[in-house]
């Protein structure tokens, strides 16, 4: 393992850099067989791959170097970052609201040490002041950092745990609360929090960001403003999140949390409302609500904090030709409940048939839900369908399939009585099943057509 | 890439120059010139420190 000095880096990328004494934060020429290349030795993280060198280039960006393709490493200097941010203090205004932001891993904010090029991360008051000034025109601002986990590793314990700081800060008299999380399970933890968060008075607003702070194209800032305007001053009680809305910063999009999506690897504008239309756009300047169908806000502090989560319920993705065996393995797993994406209308092979009978004989919650997210399960149209609904697969009509597997978690932390369970599955909570989906709502262009193609070029930067 | 020696009067001057348009809409003048320096310069200057200069400047 290697010291400080080299801090991050094993296996050959260690050796090299060994061999050439050169430690992090030197600034280097490193030559290889593909060219010569001048900047700053960064650290890497411990869990990264032991075969290339990080650079960080004198034009800001980060590059990694195989270490087997080095063939000198000249020093020219040393040029430490400061991982800490020279802090003011975050201006107090009385006549302000109070917003908390709840942090769960990832870095929000985060400003560059220019000696260095270093991304050095923004999270208290002061730092986030340094380095999002526009937050003191919008609010008080205190932050608590409750993880420090990537998206995909937010779960239950971490959910219940955001519910219940969600809880006591609304008790405290904050007027709106904005959750820093990774983008990737954000919708999983808008729609569960959803759930475990009811009747709140206030705004709840989960913000990330899908290019980092460091980057020129970077959307933290931007959405950080926009979640943090839409926390203290919007109408909206309700779970959201806010992230941009088209390509360009123009304004974000309030998405309600149990109709979320995220819908791209890598676009800033990747969140999408599905099944229905955004509930408002945001921008620093206002907000603009798109519906009139949302919950207030009030002026009581009367949340209901509910966490009761079963574990043991899944997700299985329908795929052609699949065996029952995958059901099976649930069913001998002890498994309560499954949500399955079926195709279609929502369909699954006959194959699979006998175990979904043993799942209803085992007394387990079985729900379909639609793969193409649009739309509703109509399991009353071909025969099929109604099969299936005779072997205990509840049809759970627009419910997007994560949602539905956060809610049946939610339902079977509650009761272990299917009836129930059911009963607690069809009745809305958070607009998680919507009467009728509109028509200006399902808008998936299809690129390379003329009318397309001329709308595109006037909207897209 | 800015030279990390620029200084925030430098900047807010020539923001100033640009925002000129802007003056029909004096009580806004301090975030239009916030988000013009912002925009350029996120995360390569402190944010508190143009706070503070553009407090000075408008009022």
């Amino acid at each position: 393992m290697a010291n400080e000095s080299f801090k991050g880096y094993r296996g050959e990328a260690l050796e090299v850099l060994k061999s050439f004494d050169a430690q992090i934060w030197s600034d280097v020429e490193i030559r290889t067989d593909r060219g010569t290349y001048t900047g700053i030795i960064l650290p890497r993280s411990e869990t990264a791959d032991p075969h290339h060198i990080v650079l960080k280039l004198r034009v800001g960006y980060n590059i990694g170097i195989a270490a087997r393709r080095i063939r000198s490493i000249t020093i020219q200097g040393r040029k430490e970052a400061h991982y800490k941010i020279p802090e003011k203090e975050f201006p107090y205004d009385p006549k302000r609201p109070l917003v908390k932001l709840l942090g769960t891993g990832g870095t929000i904010a985060s400003r560059l040490d220019y000696r260095t090029g270093a991304v050095i991360p923004a999270f208290s008051p002061g730092e986030l002041y340094g380095s999002v000034p526009e937050l003191a025109d919008i609010c008080n601002l205190e932050t608590e950092k409750l993880y420090g986990v990537f998206s995909e590793n937010m779960a239950p314990e971490q959910w219940r745990g955001t519910a219940e700081a969600i809880g006591r800060e609304i008790r405290r008299g904050v007027q709106g609360i904005v959750i820093g999380h990774g983008t990737d399970t954000m919708h999983h933890t808008a729609a569960i929090l959803s759930f475990m968060v009811q009747n709140s008075p206030i705004p709840i607003v989960m913000v990330g960001s899908q290019r980092s702070s460091d980057r020129p194209s970077s959307d933290a800032a931007f959405n950080l403003m926009h979640s943090v305007k839409a926390a203290a001053e919007s109408d909206l009680a309700e779970i959201m999140v806010c992230m941009f809305g088209p390509t360009s910063d123009m304004y974000g999009l309030l998405h309600r949390g149990t109709r979320v999506r995220k819908m791209h690897s890598s676009y800033r504008s990747t969140f999408r409302t599905i099944g229905d239309i955004p509930l408002a756009m945001v921008s620093r300047e206002k907000i603009t609500p798109l519906t009139h169908d949302y919950k207030r806000r009030r002026s009581d502090r009367n949340v209901v904090i509910n966490t009761a989560f079963e574990e043991l319920v899944s997700i299985v993705y329908y795929y052609p030709n699949m065996r029952p065996d995958i059901i099976d393995s649930l069913i001998d797993n002890g498994y309560k409940g499954i949500v399955i994406a079926g195709t279609g209308l929502g369909h699954v092979n006959k194959p699979l048939y006998p175990a979904l009978r043993r799942a209803q004989e085992k007394n387990i919650a079985v729900y379909m839900t639609v793969q193409t997210l649009w739309g509703y399960v109509q399991m009353y149209v071909y025969d099929t369908g109604r099969d299936m609904m005779e072997l205990g697969v509840v049809p759970m009509a627009n419910m997007l399939p994560e949602v539905a597997y956060v809610k049946l978690g939610w339902a079977l932390g509650q009761t272990n009585d299917l009836a129930k369970v059911r009963e607690i599955m069809f009745t809305p909570i958070a607009g998680e099943i919507t009467e009728r989906e509109p028509s200006n709502g399902y808008l998936i262009f299809q690129g390379g057509i003329p009318e397309v193609e001329e709308f595109i070029s006037k909207y897209r930067k | 890439m800015v030279s990390p020696c620029w200084r925030v009067d430098d900047f807010l001057t020539e923001c100033e120059k640009g925002a000129g348009g802007h003056t029909r809409r004096p009580k806004k003048s301090k975030e239009i010139l916030m988000g013009m320096v912002m925009k350029d310069l996120r995360g390569r200057i402190d944010g508190a420190q143009v706070a503070e200069r553009i407090a000075q400047e408008v009022h």
